[in-house]
C-alpha cells in the first residue's frame, strides 16, 4: 500500500523536476522544491528530503546530470541540469501524464 | 544502466557518503537560512527545517544505496567483522590456515605438475594424429621394441593411412673446433621429422627433404641449450659449420628446449637409412606418424598388421612373429605408470585437502559450541537467521581465502622442489610452474573449502534457538546434536586418513621391495665412468691396448680393489641385442634364436660387478679362439632340456660361431621392476664398443676415486677426457627415483592426514570431556574410579576411530587397486599391510582418545560440582 503511494509520487517527481529544469536551467535540490511549490502556487508540497533519492536515481538512469557550484551566498551545492535523454523522457512523461489527466477527469465526468 | 559504475563507487564509497551528507547538510541549511530570516530562532528553525525534510537518516540510506550496491556494503561489513572476530581467537585462526594452506597447497602442485605433464597439448601441430609405432614378438615376450629400418622402408612404400612416417635413433656426438670438445647427447631424424610433427625450430630451418640421403648429411641442428649454453645463443651460428666427431657440419637451426620428449638431446642430425646396408632383422629405429585425416589410429595399426604378416611371408627368417603396436603420441610420452603416479598423487592430494576441510569444519564448530551465547545476544537483538548463516559463511570464506594464499605460497615452494626432482625423468616437467589456469583452479579450490567446511557450522547456527541458547552455559546437553555432527566429522576424517595411510603404506611396501630385489651383482663400492676414443687418433688396437694400460693402472691403485670394463653397465641407459641361436641340433619348438641383450667386457668385469659364476669359468686375458658367456636365463633359453651348454657353439646374428666357455647369474640390467633380460657376454678381445664404460670396485667410498682416475687418464693421454662418472647405486637410484617420489609424497600426505585425524578425533573427546565433567563429577562422588572415567570417555573416542577405519579400509582397498600399476610385488589387499596400517590407526585412536580423556581424572568432584 505505502510503496504503491511512493510509486506514484516518484512518478510525478520526475516529471516536475524534469519540467522545473527545463524552465529554469540549472538548480539545486533545495531550490527545486522552492520552484515546485512556488509554480504550483503551494498545492504542490513534497517532502523535501524524497527529492534526494529521486535525483540521484535520475542522475544514475542519465536524465540529469550534476555538478559542484557555489551559490550566490558562497555556499556548495549541487546543481543539477537536463540531459538530452532528460528531454525526451519529459516528453514521454509529460504525454502519458496528460493522458492519465484526461482520462480520469473524462471518468470522473461520466455519470 | 551505468551499473559499473556504482560498483566502482564502492571503492571509494567514503567520498560518495560524505557528498551525500554535504548536499542534504546543504538544503537543510538554505532552509534554516530561511526561516530565520522570517523571524525564527534558530532552534525553532532547525527542527521546522528537520520536520520539512522528513526521515533524514532515511532519505541519505535510500540516496547511498543508489549509489553503492547495498550487497557490496554488507560483504565489507560481513568481511570486517569475521576478520575481527577472527583476531580475536589467533590460535584458532593459525591452525585452520595452516591446515588449509597445507591441503590447498598440496593439491595445487600436483595439479601444476599433471596440468604441465599430461592436459597441455603437446608442441605438435595436430598431435592427436600423430602415433607411435613399435614392433613387437609376442611369442618372445616382446612388446614394445624399435623397428627394423627395413620394415620401416617398407611401411613407407606399401602404407597408405600416413601423411608421413618418420624415424629417429639415439645416439652422441663429439662437438669440437670453438672451445673445449664436448661430448653430447644426440639424435638423428629422417628428414620430415620436424615437418611431420609440427615443431617449429626457433632459429634457423629444419632438415630438408633429401637431406638424409647417403652422403648429404653435412647439416646438424642444435638444442636450445646448447646454444645458449656452449655458443651463447649466437645467431650468426647459423649458417656456420663446426666440427661434429671430427667433420664439418653447417648448423642450420635451434631446436626448442621442450619437444615433448628426447628433452635431454643437444645434437639433431639428419638419420641417414641405406638400404644396402641394413639387415632386416637389425631393430634400432623409432618411428612416429602422422595419420591422414579421417583415418582412425585402429584403421592404421590393422594396415600395418597386415604388412607385418606380408613382411613375414616375404623375409621368414628375419620376420617371424613380428608384429607392429601403435599408440597416440601423449601415451607413449605420459605412459600408463606415470598417469597412474600422477591420478594417485592428485587423489592423494585432493582427499588430504578434504581432510583438512573437514578438520576445520570441525574446529569451527567447536568454536560456535563456545559462541552459542554471542549467537543468541545477536538473534535476539534481531539479526535473522539467514543473516547470521551468511556472517558465517563470511567468516570461512575469509578463512579460506586466507588458507588459499598462504597454499598459493606453500605450491610455489613446492613445485619449484617438484620441478628440480622430476625434469630428469619426466617429460615436460622442467615447464612445470604456476599459470593462470592452476591459479584459477587454486580459486576455485579456495572458495569450494570455503563453503564446504563452512556449511556445517553455519547449518548448526541457524537452528541456534534464542531461548535456550541465552538460558543455559557454555557446552550443555542441547548441543548434543553439534556433537553427533561433530563425531561424524571426525570418523570420516579418521576414515580419510586410513585411505591415505595405506596408500602410503603400499608404496612403501613396494618400494622397500623394489629396493631388496635381487639384482644378481652387488652395486655398492662400484665407480663407473665412460670414455669415448676418438676413432680419429685410436684404432681398435690401439685402444685395446689402451685399456689393457688403463687396467693396470688402476689396478695398482690404493683403493682398487678390482677393475672391468664394458660396453654398458646395469641401469647405465640404453640396450643391445641381437639374435642368439644354438647349432648343436633344432631344439623341440623348432625355435632356434633368442633375442638376447649382449654387453663386450674384460675378464674383470665379473669379479668387479661380483657376478657370480654358475658354470665353466669366465674370459682369461687377451683370449683367443672367439669365447662367449651365456648368463643363466639365456643358457635355460637355449637348452630348455637342461643340457650343459659348456663347449658347445651359438651363433650371433650373422657372426661365425662362437663357444660357450662359462654360464654366469642373471642380472637386472634395464629397470628394477623387470626380470632379468637374456644376456651375452662378449670379450673385448674380439671387439670394442664405442663408449666404454669403466668400474672399479673399491673397500671405501667410490666417490673417492674419482680423481684418482681421472688423473690415471690424463697419464695415459692427457687429451683424454671421462666422463658421467657415478657410482652404481646412483645408477640404481636414478632407475627408482619415480617410486622414491610416489612413496614420500603420499608418505609425508599420509603423515600429515594421520596427525588431523588425530587431532580432529582429539577436539571431539576433548569437547565430550567438557561437556561431561559435571556427570563424571557426580559419577565420582558416587564412587567412580578416575581409571573407570577415563576408559568410559576414551572408549567415546575409540567408537569414532573404529566407525571410521572401516569404511577407511574399504577405501584403501580401492585405493590399492587404482594404484596396481606402479605397485612392485605387493598385492592391494595384503593382508600384513592392511593389518599394520589398522595398527597404526588403532595406535593413533588410542593417543587422540587418551590425550584428553586423562585430563578428566584430574578432576576434584567439589570443585567441578561447585561451578555447576
Amino acid at each position: 500500500m505505502n510503496k504503491q503511494n511512493n510509486d506514484v509520487l516518484q512518478g510525478t517527481l520526475s516529471l516536475l523536476v524534469l519540467r522545473a529544469l527545463e524552465a529554469r536551467g540549472k538548480m539545486h535540490g533545495y531550490a527545486l522544491t522552492g520552484h515546485i511549490q512556488k509554480a504550483s502556487a503551494d498545492l504542490l508540497r513534497v517532502e523535501e528530503g524524497s527529492l534526494y533519492p529521486a535525483l540521484h536515481r535520475m542522475e544514475q538512469d542519465g536524465w540529469v546530470q550534476a555538478e559542484w557550484g557555489m551559490t550566490e551566498k558562497g555556499r556548495k551545492a549541487r546543481f543539477y541540469s537536463l540531459t538530452p535523454r532528460g528531454a525526451e523522457q519529459l516528453a514521454i512523461e509529460r504525454e502519458s501524464w496528460e493522458r492519465l489527466t484526461k482520462g480520469v477527469s473524462r471518468v470522473l465526468r461520466y455519470a | 544502466m551505468a551499473q559499473w559504475r556504482r560498483f566502482l563507487n564502492f571503492l571509494h564509497r567514503g567520498r560518495v557518503a560524505r557528498a551525500i551528507d554535504d548536499e542534504l547538510q546543504f538544503h537543510v541549511e538554505e532552509r534554516v537560512d530561511e526561516l530565520m530570516a522570517e523571524g525564527l530562532s534558530e532552534a525553532d528553525a532547525r527542527s521546522q527545517a528537520a520536520r520539512q525534510f522528513g526521515n533524514a537518516t532515511l532519505y541519505r540510506e535510500r540516496t547511498r544505496n543508489l549509489n553503492v550496491p547495498q550487497i557490496l556494503e554488507d560483504l565489507s561489513d560481513d568481511a570486517a567483522y569475521a576478520l575481527r572476530s577472527l583476531g580475536r581467537s589467533p590460535a584458532f585462526t593459525a591452525a585452520a590456515v595452516i591446515t588449509l594452506a597445507l591441503g590447498i597447497g598440496a593439491t595445487t602442485a600436483i595439479y601444476s605438475v599433471v596440468r604441465t605433464v599430461w592436459l597441455r597439448p603437446l608442441p605438435f601441430r595436430d598431435p592427436g594424429r600423430i602415433v607411435r609405432i613399435w614392433e613387437t614378438n609376442l611369442p618372445l615376450g616382446i612388446h614394445t621394441f624399435s623397428a627394423s629400418t627395413l620394415n620401416y622402408l617398407s611401411w613407407c612404400e606399401r602404407s597408405s593411412s600416413f601423411e608421413s612416417l618418420v624415424a629417429m635413433q639415439g645416439g652422441s656426438a663429439n662437438l669440437s673446433g670453438q672451445g673445449e670438445p664436448v661430448r653430447v647427447a644426440g639424435m638423428a631424424v629422417t628428414a620430415r621429422f620436424f615437418d611431420t610433427l609440427g615443431i617449429r625450430p626457433i632459429r634457423g630451418r629444419a632438415f630438408a627433404v633429401g637431406e638424409d640421403q647417403p652422403g648429404r648429411g653435412q647439416v646438424i641442428m642444435l638444442s636450445d641449450r646448447l646454444w645458449r649454453e656452449r655458443y651463447g645463443g649466437d645467431p650468426n651460428l647459423i649458417g656456420r659449420a663446426i666440427l661434429v666427431n671430427g667433420e664439418n657440419r653447417t648448423v642450420i637451426g635451434i631446436v626448442p628446449l621442450e619437444v615433448g620428449f628426447a628433452n635431454d638431446r643437444d645434437a639433431w642430425e639428419p638419420l641417414t637409412l641405406d638400404p644396402s646396408h641394413e639387415d632386416r632383422g637389425d631393430h634400432r629405429i623409432e618411428v612416429l606418424g602422422r595419420l591422414k585425416p579421417g583415418v582412425s589410429i585402429g584403421h592404421a595399426e590393422g594396415e600395418l598388421r597386415g604388412l607385418a604378416a606380408q613382411l613375414e611371408r616375404e623375409f621368414p627368417k628375419t620376420n617371424r612373429d613380428w608384429r607392429v603396436r601403435m599408440v597416440p603420441v601423449l601415451d607413449w610420452i605420459v605412459d600408463g605408470t606415470t598417469r597412474t603416479a600422477l591420478l594417485v598423487l592428485m587423489a592423494t592430494a585432493g582427499l588430504l585437502l578434504l581432510i583438512a576441510c573437514i578438520n576445520v569444519a570441525n574446529l569451527l564448530l567447536a568454536r560456535a559450541s563456545s559462541r552459542v551465547q554471542e549467537f543468541g545476544v545477536r538473534r535476539a537483538l534481531g539479526a535473522g537467521g539467514p543473516r547470521l548463516v551468511r556472517q558465517l559463511i563470511a567468516e570461512s570464506l575469509v578463512l579460506a581465502c586466507a588458507g588459499g594464499g598462504a597454499g598459493l605460497a606453500v605450491a610455489l615452494v613446492a613445485v619449484r622442489g617438484l620441478r628440480a626432482i622430476l625434469s630428469a625423468s619426466v617429460p615436460r616437467a622442467t615447464e612445470i610452474s604456476i599459470d593462470m589456469p592452476v591459479l584459477a583452479v587454486a580459486a576455485a579450490l579456495t572458495l569450494l573449502t570455503g563453503l564446504l567446511f563452512g556449511l556445517a557450522p553455519a547449518w548448526s547456527a541457524a537452528r541456534t534457538d534464542v531461548h535456550t541458547s541465552l538460558r543455559q552455559g557454555r557446552g550443555t546437553t542441547a548441543s548434543s546434536g553439534r556433537l553427533r555432527l561433530r563425531q561424524l566429522l571426525a570418523a570420516g576424517e579418521f576414515a580419510l586418513a586410513t585411505v591415505l595411510v595405506a596408500g602410503a603404506g603400499l608404496l612403501l611396501a613396494s618400494f622397500e621391495r623394489l629396493q631388496s630385489v635381487s639384482l644378481g651383482f652387488e652395486p655398492r663400492n662400484v665407480l663407473t665412468a665412460r670414455i669415448s676414443l676418438p676413432e680419429a687418433r685410436y684404432s681398435r688396437e690401439r685402444a685395446q691396448l689402451f685399456y689393457r694400460d688403463l687396467e693396470a693402472e688402476l689396478t695398482a691403485l690404493p683403493g682398487a680393489e678390482t677393475v672391468g670394463f664394458a660396453s654398458n653397465v646395469p641401469f647405465g641407459g640404453g640396450n643391445t641385442m641381437m639374435d642368439v641361436a644354438r647349432l648343436d641340433d633344432a631344439p623341440a619348438d623348432g625355435r632356434q634364436a633368442v633375442q638376447s641383450s649382449w654387453r663386450i667386457v674384460t675378464p674383470g668385469y665379473f669379479p668387479t660387478m661380483r657376478i657370480p659364476l654358475v658354470r665353466g669359468r669366465i674370459f682369461r686375458d687377451r683370449e683367443a679362439g672367439d669365447p662367449v658367456i651365456l648368463g643363466a636365463g639365456l643358457a635355460r633359453r637355449l637348452w630348455p632340456d637342461g643340457r650343459d651348454p659348456i663347449g658347445r657353439s651359438v651363433r650371433i646374428g650373422r657372426n661365425k660361431p662362437r663357444m660357450v666357455v662359462g654360464v654366469v647369474a642373471d642380472v637386472r640390467q634395464l629397470v628394477l621392476t623387470d626380470d632379468p633380460a637374456p644376456t651375452l657376454y662378449i670379450p673385448t678381445s674380439w671387439t670394442l664398443w664405442d663408449p666404454m664404460i669403466v668400474v672399479v670396485r673399491t673397500p671405501g667410498d667410490p666417490v673417492q676415486l674419482a680423481s684418482a682416475l681421472r688423473h690415471a687418464v690424463a697419464k695415459l693421454d692427457p687429451q683424454q677426457p671421462i666422463f658421467d662418472v657415478e657410482t652404481m647405486d646412483e645408477l640404481i637410484e636414478a632407475n627408482s627415483a619415480g617410486p622414491r617420489l610416489d612413496t614420500f609424497l603420499v608418505g609425508a600426505f599420509a603423515l600429515l592426514a594421520l596427525m588431523l585425524g588425530v587431532v580432529g578425533v582429539a577436539g571431539v573427546v576433548s569437547y565430550a570431556v567438557v561437556q561431561r565433567t559435571p556427570e563424571m563429577a557426580v559419577r565420582m562422588a558416587l564412587g567412580a574410579t578416575p581409571g573407570g572415567i577415563v576408559r568410559t570417555v576414551m572408549a567415546g573416542g575409540l567408537r569414532m576411530c573404529a566407525a571410521g577405519l572401516l569404511p577407511g579400509l574399504v577405501g584403501a582397498y580401492l585405493l590399492g587397486r587404482a594404484m596396481a600399476g606402479i605397485l612392485f610385488q605387493v598385492q592391494p589387499d595384503d593382508p600384513a599391510i592392511l593389518g599394520a596400517v589398522a595398527g597404526v590407526l588403532l595406535a593413533a585412536s588410542l593417543v587422540a582418545s587418551w590425550l584428553p580423556a586423562r585430563r578428566i581424572a584430574s578432576i576434584d568432584p567439589v570443585i567441578a560440582l561447585r561451578k555447576e
